[in-house]
């Protein structure tokens, strides 16, 4: 009862008109950095946190989580019209989307994923609502030992699902977790892995290594390709109605794609790319007509555009419940948390129920706004795909240097931002997922502490790590991940091999 | 192919560094029983096993290129020597607009920094680069500085 309580609570939390405003200004955001090249949702977090210094933590989250919910409705219209992805979760929508603008019918696609949006997204929420407050009770009799197992369990599974390569993933986990471990160890005082520098003694900011990574990296990256690519932008007609044809073809494929989406979403380093690519394969493998994907197939559009909505919300589960995020986008969620003094995990439920339950009713309201901004208003946002990227992407660079300058107006933080800036561009080059790293920095000083915890209270045996039978569940679950992944890519090799003898 | 072997090697350099920092670390055993070292080798740990599971991938990889008789392709092409040379300004630009922005303040600095590149990425249109730097940077500035009470540098403008 006290849970519905809560509930009902948090809407008169999000509801409140300063809230609402904030809301509202998030999923503009989300929807602009969406259509936007050059920035991503992540980097677009990172770089909102300066404007939030002045807010409240409430506000400020129903904001930076607007940001990054209605990056994946803003992914679709660069998809659709110009066949470029503005995020990775809407390369699916590519296909067929910019097919079925090329037949004219662009308005119809940008209509389906709108609607396919605000339904998964909703369902999402509804199932998040349902989902936090079983697992928060179950997360409450976690110790030390549960949690570090249970974040290195979600860091395996982020890099074991992220990127091409499991063995780059891993690396690239790693020296997240070597750069988490900079700065004063918090239990002896010693100062560490600073090199002498004084401004390292704190530590590295995740803000730095985020917009580094993130925005640099990217807008590097974009820089390069606008020498390589030149899109023709397909211009919108008509009105962004579906027929009575589109909606039955869709409404299976939104069905189903909600529920992949927040499923896939719920696990840690599958994510709303992954939701968008199996909601897809689905679609194409129960469609009557699997011969008209990839021609301009509403299902095509539907399905996708709805699983990465669906996965956007459910990926808020493990953050809010268990205070373990499952990407990158929400891993910055988390530092952001941080930044405020607030550590996500079932206790939260308990001491500010007002901030979560304001936080997760935020979305619906959030959602209808999307729909509203999304439908009507998008011959507005389409305009932005006409804004040269030539003197959007400096734009970008001047935000990030200020974001990284308003932490501490510190000159030696701009230079290692540009380092990470590079190492960004070069990870991508090389084909490294940068969203592990991010994960593991903002994890790995509440993985070390849970670890050392741990060995205090196990008097320095790691026995506690398979002492319960969470623990043991966790290292069976993380050990089936990693053999999994040794099988699939050792049977991948197999098969290649074969086929060429063959 | 070959830059993942650059990868590993790296990698490998970067674990023996920070067992080296490691090992620098005074070890108090008072504070923890396995004392201040033992999470950075379980990091160390890691590092070796991600580099010996890379070599591995890449081994398998280049078998698989050498039965097929195909030459082991890489998986980007190499930016043009014209595109890397063009990164290379802007990243050394960004250096030198990070040096300014103290001395030269906020405002001097990101208006060069912008105008400058704006003139290299849209070229010929002088008027919109320039208003376009001027009203963002201008804004910004008024936008942190008076509403969201985030203080950024004067530097020349300091009157």
């Amino acid at each position: 009862m006290d849970a519905f309580v809560h509930v009902l609570d948090g809407f008169s939390v999000s509801l409140q008109p300063g809230n609402l405003w904030y809301t509202f200004v998030g999923v503009l955001m989300g929807t602009v950095i969406g259509v936007l090249p050059g920035i991503g949702p992540s980097a677009a977090m990172a770089l909102l946190i300066p404007f939030c210094y002045d807010l409240n933590a409430t506000s400020a989250l129903i904001m930076m989580a607007g940001v990054y919910y209605g990056a994946q409705y803003g992914g679709a219209i660069t998809s659709i019209l110009i066949n470029t992805p503005g995020e990775s979760s809407s390369v699916m929508t590519a296909i067929d989307g910019y097919q079925m603008a090329r037949k004219g019918r662009a308005g119809a696609a940008l209509a389906v994923s709108a609607w396919g949006s605000f339904i998964g997204g909703t369902v999402g929420i509804v199932a998040l609502t349902l989902l936090a407050v079983p697992l928060t009770k179950a997360a409450l009799g976690f110790g030390p030992a549960e949690y570090f197992m249970l974040m290195l369990v979600a860091l395996t599974a982020v890099f074991t699902l992220t990127g091409t390569s499991p063995a780059k993933g891993m690396l690239s986990t790693m020296l997240g977790l070597t750069i988490a471990t900079v700065g004063t160890d918090l239990q002896s005082g010693q100062i560490r892995y600073a090199f002498g520098l004084p401004d390292l003694q704190e530590g590295i900011d995740f803000i730095i290594v985020v917009i580094g990574m993130f925005a640099i990296g990217e807008v590097l990256s974009a820089l390069e390709d606008k020498f390589y690519k030149k899109s023709d932008i397909i211009r919108l007609k008509g009105k962004l109605m579906l027929t009575r044809e589109e909606w039955r073809r869709s409404a299976k494929p939104i069905a189903r794609g909600s529920l992949i989406g927040f499923l896939v979403g719920v696990l840690p380093g599958a994510g709303a790319t992954i939701a968008s690519i199996m909601s897809y394969s689905v679609e194409k493998n129960s469609s009557k007509h699997p011969e008209e994907f990839g021609k301009g197939a509403i299902e095509g559009v539907a399905g996708p555009e709805t699983a990465n909505n669906g996965a956007s919300t459910g990926s808020m589960v493990p953050l809010l419940t268990l205070g373990v995020p499952g990407s990158g986008s929400t891993a910055v969620l988390l530092g952001a948390f941080i930044m405020f003094g607030i550590q996500p995990g079932p206790l939260l439920f308990q001491t500010r129920p007002d901030l979560v339950w304001g936080l997760v009713n935020s979305m619906y309201v959030g959602n209808v706004m999307l729909l509203l901004l999304n439908l009507p208003l998008i011959f507005i946002f389409v305009r932005l795909l006409y804004i040269p990227t030539g003197i959007l992407l400096p734009i970008v660079l001047v935000l990030s240097t200020i974001g990284v300058f308003a932490i501490n107006n510190n000159v030696l933080e701009l230079y290692l931002c540009l380092f990470f800036g590079i190492a960004g561009y070069v990870f991508r080059k090389v084909d490294i997922p940068l969203a592990p790293l991010v994960l593991a920095v903002v994890l790995g000083g509440i993985m070390e502490q849970s670890f050392r915890q741990a060995m205090t209270i196990s008097s320095g045996s790691l026995s506690i790590f398979v002492g319960s039978t969470l623990t043991i569940g966790l290292a069976v679950i993380g050990v089936g991940i990693l053999c999994f992944t040794f099988y699939g890519t050792l049977s991948r090799r197999k098969r290649i091999a074969n086929a060429d003898d063959n | 192919m070959r830059r993942d072997y650059v990868i590993v090697l790296c990698t490998i350099a970067l674990a023996v560094g920070y067992l080296y920092e490691t090992l620098q670390i005074p070890s108090l055993d008072t504070v923890d029983p396995l004392g201040p070292r033992a999470y950075p080798y379980l990091i160390f740990a890691g590092l070796i096993v991600s580099a010996i599971w890379l070599s591995l991938e890449t081994l398998q990889k280049k078998k698989a290129a050498s039965r097929s008789n195909v030459p082991a392709q890489e998986t980007d092409a190499e930016p043009e020597g014209r595109h890397g040379r063009m990164l290379a300004a802007v990243v050394v630009w960004l250096g030198l607009y990070y040096a300014a922005i103290v001395p030269l303040g906020f405002v001097v600095s990101s208006f060069v920094f912008l105008v400058g590149l704006t003139a290299c990425f849209n070229p010929g249109k002088w008027v919109a680069n320039v208003l376009t730097s001027f009203i963002f940077v201008v804004g910004f500035y008024f936008l942190f500085t008076s509403v969201l009470g985030v203080p950024l540098t004067k530097g020349v403008l300091d009157f």
